[in-house]
């Protein structure tokens, strides 16, 4: 309606806008190479009105499907969700690069632009760097924002040849490209991209944004029908990790018997560890030739695993089904899998020197035995309630191999293992009859490292049985649900876990997780076997406030980057809950919450990959930069931060 | 004459050890398939036969050929094998044979056997190359393949063999693709994405594992502005640029040989809406429910073509390519049918009826010398009505162990609406099989079985179609024979020399010519054929020197042999000879 009735009043009075309108606000702006003057042509631009006013709200409900859009999974389709549709609009950009969108409301925008056919990387307004994102810009009623510039950086490419021992071309290698990527303080690189060599070995990456880049070379199993590449359209990359089992050939010698053999993932540069991989800078529209990777160097003997498995019967587990996975994090991790016989016994091929964990899934044995049922018991599990539900047993050992076959190896599956716990709220008053707030928190394991293919950390509950004459299906009990009198319980898996914490009050913190004397926090949890004590969480709510604004050497604020607070004691730099990190708004200015009291140092940068501050070797040149700042007790002060330039 | 002589020492050699056979060795060389010339260092191995070989669950082991082209193999648990060439970039290793894409011998070895000068024809794979543009411009990660086209349950059915992705600069290569003959066809992704490449022309072996997590690093998480709205989309595009199937070009790829340019040009096309309303919805029911275009014409089958309907029965279907289809809808015992042709705008305002359907029942009558009872052979079969002009929406019902049918066969399923239906009978009259399916083998009791006639009133159905416009009063006659013929005879070449290890394939001259699996087979060191169970009927009989296997099942390439054949007539309980001249290559 309200459409319509502008289009008439245009139609009617072309040139004089009614006197009564309210002022409308007018974006117009540029879309340009980066670097450079040259317009982008035909360029799509999206204007979205992210955060309306009192004056001019947004639908309802828009901010939510927004914040999906802009942020989450998004949708996939060149299609405009209805609930924003108003809130949405696109120009194409002439031969001039050149956009304008009149008749705005009042609110936030966000700007972004994108060229067909991947040459250009999308750009944001406001961006630090072609791979960070933007910047929400206010418009206020009435306001022209004039020279809105898009920088747009085009894509580039990485091409080379994927040779044998021989130095003959390898078809069909996986070649992926690679980004580092900072989790709980460690670097990874993760997958951005991956294609196959062709017969002539050639490979070529392309459509990356400009930046630093690794490369990786493996095989693909030719055994399989189809498998995936990942080449994503610029702007929509994804951080990828990969799980396949190993390509194994048997010789068979002369002498009747066999040499195994397998190959592992190359990195450019010729070695077989990431840590060692050479980096390559792709530049925009360039493309970085010759990054030739000699497989051959990754072909080594490939040796068994041999063992048994008896499940919690201490019956052997037929059919169990068995993985080997490196516990080394690799963009591509090799998985090995094997079956059990009829007796337990299993036979994993494939297996290069390193350490691994060796995981059995079999079925459960139907009947609980006496002992069983007193065994759960005592780790603090109702059999009756609990375990009845659960159809599968996992079992668990960690294996080192060597340059030999390793025999013998004994594994016993269980349902689950049973934790409880209790958790805490500091200051609060004690409740006789629960906290909801308490009632909100869930614990939750999370694997450490959390490779690909490992089993779920957690087993999840099995639906309790209907109750006579009920009328409604009773919930399905959560893993690590807590209480409002703060118990929980957890059925974990076996490994090594991180535990999580999460629906705490809006005002508070983790402060501490135990069990028994280990601090779980700092070192994780390792789960072999049944469990004695009780792991006890504390939810601190005394965090302090840090306000603030950041500046450039010339004390000019600076809008977009990146603060980053980050524990001032080495000890406590594996502590990855007490790093905090914002980003600054239109005015420069940014706000950390809920910050564990202590002392931290507080630093800003342009643009940097997310959390690459928790890794040592990225802070080391920066340390001495670094702000010093006490947060005492439900603290709040207010600072001024200086813009470190990232260095190469 | 190596075969034979296999079979022979084999039929020779009796087990003697019941606990650890003695290991078999087999030595030879390898040579290029064509020139004949010996392939250095090239990986081969034995693969055991599913069910006659010994095979330890492991890969096979391989052994690699000295300079000369020699390879011996020693240690070998006695069993059926075949030989595979195991490095990369050979398609096949066929043991007696001249030519790729030919018959596959396999061979078994008995305990303590030697198997000397052995001479393995290996085939390197052949390249397609190319260049896929939108108006001109490189299209990138668009999907590229080599296809086979194959006229299967009555439509045309692509079957991708090889598949590659173009690069920014819109080439793409498929490589170790198999000799034979491919169309070529693209279809770009409006939503592009991750995707899969067809790897292995042979199928999965299920063992290997690939699994991909993700995590979102994006500027951009979503399409905005693909240039390919919901009013717009890519469809397949065959080479040299057509998305007709029917004008689509065979390109012919030799072992090791490279057919470059293979450029197709695939711009977007129009695509609209197809609107309406579902109603007579059963028992009031108002939840959403599945409304599907379908289609005979393969190259517009690109995703599913449907929608829900909302609460008024109402539904919109988009990006529908202009084309001939049929609309679908159906929920519980009821369906709804409607056909729809799409032009050059959006269909608007269809309303599809639905209900139960109507009711068609019958008997199968078994013919035997001696009749016996009960008999076994109706309750092996089903009667499924397959919709003709094809869509994807059959309608069956099991045969009563005394022989009569209903379809449907139960008040919970819908039955057929008014149309055209193709009758089968499985598992003794079916359609084609795709490429890559493979049959269960017939039970015992249908071994001789074949259907004679099929028939409603004086309507021949077998040959023919059923139309069904109202409730029909008479039922559906079928006839099952058990007294099927065979044929035998001898192939020659053109150059009166016994033309071994080639293919001969038997075309009935009847409603059934390429509609269903015809009986072919190939032909020994002499030149020899058999066919056991044929059902009686006038046939045409065909023997190529130089065919693909199955091409005797495709129209379009039995065109250019159909003078060729030669007419016999097979009768009920009788083996018919004859002796042929193979058709030379280049025919």
């Amino acid at each position: 309606m309200n459409l319509l009735r502008i289009a008439l009043l245009l139609l009617l009075a072309p040139a004089v806008p009614p006197p009564q309108a309210p002022a409308t606000a007018s974006v117009e702006g540029i879309v340009v190479r980066l670097g450079t003057p040259d317009p982008v042509a035909g360029a799509d631009v999206e204007l979205t009105r992210v955060e309306g006013t009192t004056a001019a709200p947004l639908p309802p409900g828009a901010a939510e499907v927004l914040a999906r859009a802009l942020i989450g999974g998004g949708n996939s389709r060149a299609t405009v969700i209805p609930a924003i549709a108003t809130e949405v609009q696109y120009r194409k950009t002439g031969a001039d690069g050149r956009f304008s969108f009149p008749n705005l409301k009042e609110g936030k925008y966000r700007l972004v632009s994108v060229s067909i056919g991947g040459m250009y990387q999308p750009a944001e307004y406001g961006q630090r760097d072609p791979r960070g994102r933007g910047l929400n810009f206010p418009l206020t009623a009435g306001q022209a924002f004039k020279d809105a510039k898009l920088e747009m950086a085009p894509t580039g490419a990485i091409s080379g040849r994927i040779t044998d021992e021989n130095g003959q071309p390898v078809g069909h290698a996986r070649v992926s490209a690679l980004a580092p990527r900072v989790e709980n303080g460690r670097r990874y690189l993760a997958i951005v991209g991956t294609v196959h060599s062709d017969d002539r070995g050639n490979y070529r990456l392309f459509w990356l944004p400009p930046g630093r880049y690794y490369v990786a070379a493996r095989l693909a199993d030719l055994t399989r029908r189809s498998v995936n590449v990942l080449v994503f359209p610029p702007g929509r990359i994804y951080s990828n990790d990969e799980a396949s089992t190993p390509v194994i050939s048997r010789r068979r010698l002369p002498s009747g018997e066999f040499e195994e053999e397998t190959t592992g993932m190359v990195y450019y540069g010729g070695v077989l560890e990431p840590d060692r991989a050479k980096a390559l800078d792709v530049l925009p529209g360039e493309t970085f030739a010759a990054a030739d990777i000699p497989l051959g160097i990754g072909k080594m003997p490939a040796w068994h695993i041999r063992g048994s498995v008896l499940d919690s019967n201490g019956q052997p587990a037929k059919s169990a089904f068995l993985r080997a996975i490196p516990r080394q994090w690799s963009p591509s991790v090799m998985i090995l899998t094997a079956t059990a016989d009829a007796n337990g016994n299993f036979d994993i091929m494939g297996a290069v020197p390193g350490s691994y964990a060796v995981f059995a899934v079999t079925t459960a044995p139907p009947l609980l035995t006496d002992l069983q049922r007193a065994s759960l018991m005592a780790a603090g599990l109702d059999p009756t309630r609990v375990i009845a539900g659960i159809t599968s047993e996992l079992g668990y050992a960690p294996v080192d191999v060597g340059n030999a076959q390793v025999n013998g190896i004994k594994i016993n599956t269980v349902r689950g293992i049973g934790l409880s716990g209790r958790v805490v709220i500091e200051g609060r008053p004690a409740m006789g009859e629960g906290d909801p707030a308490l009632a909100k928190i869930v614990v939750s394991l999370r694997r450490d490292p959390n490779i690909l293919y490992m089993p779920d950390a957690m087993i999840p509950l099995p639906q309790p049985p209907i109750p006579p004459g009920a009328t409604a299906v009773p919930p399905r009990p959560v893993n690590g649900q807590v209480n409002d009198k703060g118990a929980f319980n957890i059925l974990a898996g076996l490994g090594d876990f991180r535990v999580n914490v999460t629906e705490i009050p809006s005002n508070a913190y983790v402060k501490s997780v135990r069990m028994g004397n280990v601090d779980v926090l700092s070192g994780g949890l390792q789960i072999n076997g049944p469990v004695d004590n009780p792991l006890e969480v504390v939810i601190g709510t005394d965090g302090g406030e840090i306000v603030g604004t950041a500046v450039n050497d010339r004390a000019e604020v600076q809008a977009n980057v990146v603060v980053a607070l980050v524990p001032e004691s080495p000890l406590l730099r594996r502590r990855f809950d007490l790093y905090s990190s914002a980003t600054t708004d239109f005015s420069g200015k940014f706000r950390l919450r809920n910050i564990p009291p202590g002392t931290y140092k507080i630093f800003s940068w342009p643009y940097v990959e997310s959390d690459a501050w928790q890794e040592a070797q990225f802070l080391q040149p920066y340390e001495s930069l670094g702000k010093l700042l006490t947060v005492r007790e439900g603290s709040s002060q207010e600072t001024q931060v200086r813009v470190t330039p990232v260095r190469p | 004459m190596k075969i034979l002589r296999i079979f022979l020492l084999v039929a020779l050699v009796p087990i003697l050890s019941a606990q650890q056979p003695a290991p078999a060795s087999v030595e030879g060389v390898a040579l290029l398939s064509g020139p004949n010339s010996p392939v250095a260092n090239i990986r081969l191995d034995l693969r055991a036969v599913a069910g006659g070989g010994a095979s330890d669950g492991l890969p096979a082991p391989y052994v690699t050929t000295g300079p000369d082209g020699r390879f011996l193999f020693t240690g070998i648990t006695p069993g059926t094998y075949r030989f595979v060439v195991s490095s990369r970039g050979y398609v096949a290793a066929d043991y007696g044979q001249s030519r790729p894409g030919g018959i596959t011998h396999t061979f078994t070895l008995g305990p303590g056997q030697r198997v000397d000068n052995v001479r393995l024809m290996v085939t390197p794979g052949g390249v397609i190359s190319g260049r896929i543009t939108d108006n001109g411009k490189p299209v990138g990660i668009a999907d590229v393949y080599a296809l086979k086209i194959g006229d299967y349950t009555g439509r045309l059915t692509l079957f991708g063999v090889l598949s590659a992705k173009t690069n920014d600069l819109g080439e793409y290569r498929m490589f170790w693709v198999p000799p034979g003959r491919y169309y070529v066809a693209v279809i770009i992704p409006d939503q592009a994405d991750a995707g899969a490449l067809l790897l292995s022309p042979e199928g999965d072996n299920g063992a290997s594992v690939l699994a991909t997590r993700q995590l979102p690093r994006a500027v951009l998480n979503r399409a905005i502005g693909s240039g390919a709205g919901d009013d717009h989309r890519h469809v397949p595009t065959f080479y040299p640029g057509t998305s007709d199937p029917d004008r689509a070009v065979l390109i012919d790829l030799r072992g090791g040989g490279e057919v470059p340019n293979i450029n197709i040009e695939s711009p977007v096309q129009r695509v609209y809406r197809v609107r309406g309303r579902v109603t007579d919805r059963p028992n009031d029911y108002t939840g959403p429910i599945t409304v599907g275009l379908l289609t005979t014409n393969p190259n517009t089958v690109l995703e599913a073509l449907t929608a829900q309907t909302n609460a008024d029965g109402s539904f919109e279907i988009v990006r529908v390519v202009p084309g001939v289809y049929t609309l679908t809808a159906g929920y519980g015992n009821a369906m709804g049918r409607y056909p729809v042709e799409v032009r050059d705008q959006d269909v608007n305002n269809l309303v599809v009826s639905m209900n139960r359907g109507l009711e068609v029942s019958g008997t199968v009558t078994v013919e035997r010398a001696t009749p016996v009872s009960p008999d076994p052979i109706p309750a092996n079969l089903n009667i499924i009505l397959r919709p003709e002009p094809y869509i994807w929406d059959p309608i069956g019902s099991s045969v009563r162990g005394d022989g009569t049918f209903k379809v449907p066969a139960s008040a919970v399923a819908p039955g057929p609406l008014p149309g055209g239906y193709r009758i089968q009978v499985a598992p003794i009259l079916i359609p084609r099989t795709p490429p890559g399916q493979v049959l269960s083998p017939l039970p015992a009791a249908l071994e001789n079985a074949y259907v004679k006639s099929i028939r409603m009133g004086d309507k021949d159905l077998m040959n023919g179609t059923l139309l069904l416009e109202r409730q029909p009063q008479d039922p559906i006659q079928i006839v099952v024979g058990t007294n099927p013929g065979a044929i035998e005879g001898r192939v020659m070449t053109e150059r009166q020399q016994p033309a071994n290890s080639v293919w001969v394939a038997l075309i009935p001259e009847n409603g059934l010519k390429f509609q269903t699996d015809h009986k072919f087979t190939g032909t020994d060191s002499d030149g020899k054929f058999q066919l056991q169970n044929v059902p009686p009927g006038d046939y045409k009989i065909y023997a190529w020197e130089n065919i693909e296997a199955f091409d005797w099942q495709e129209p379009k390439i039995m065109r250019a042999y159909e003078s060729r054949g030669t007419a016999v007539k097979i009768e009920e309980g009788r083996k018919t000879t004859i002796d042929l001249t193979a058709i030379p290559p280049g025919n």
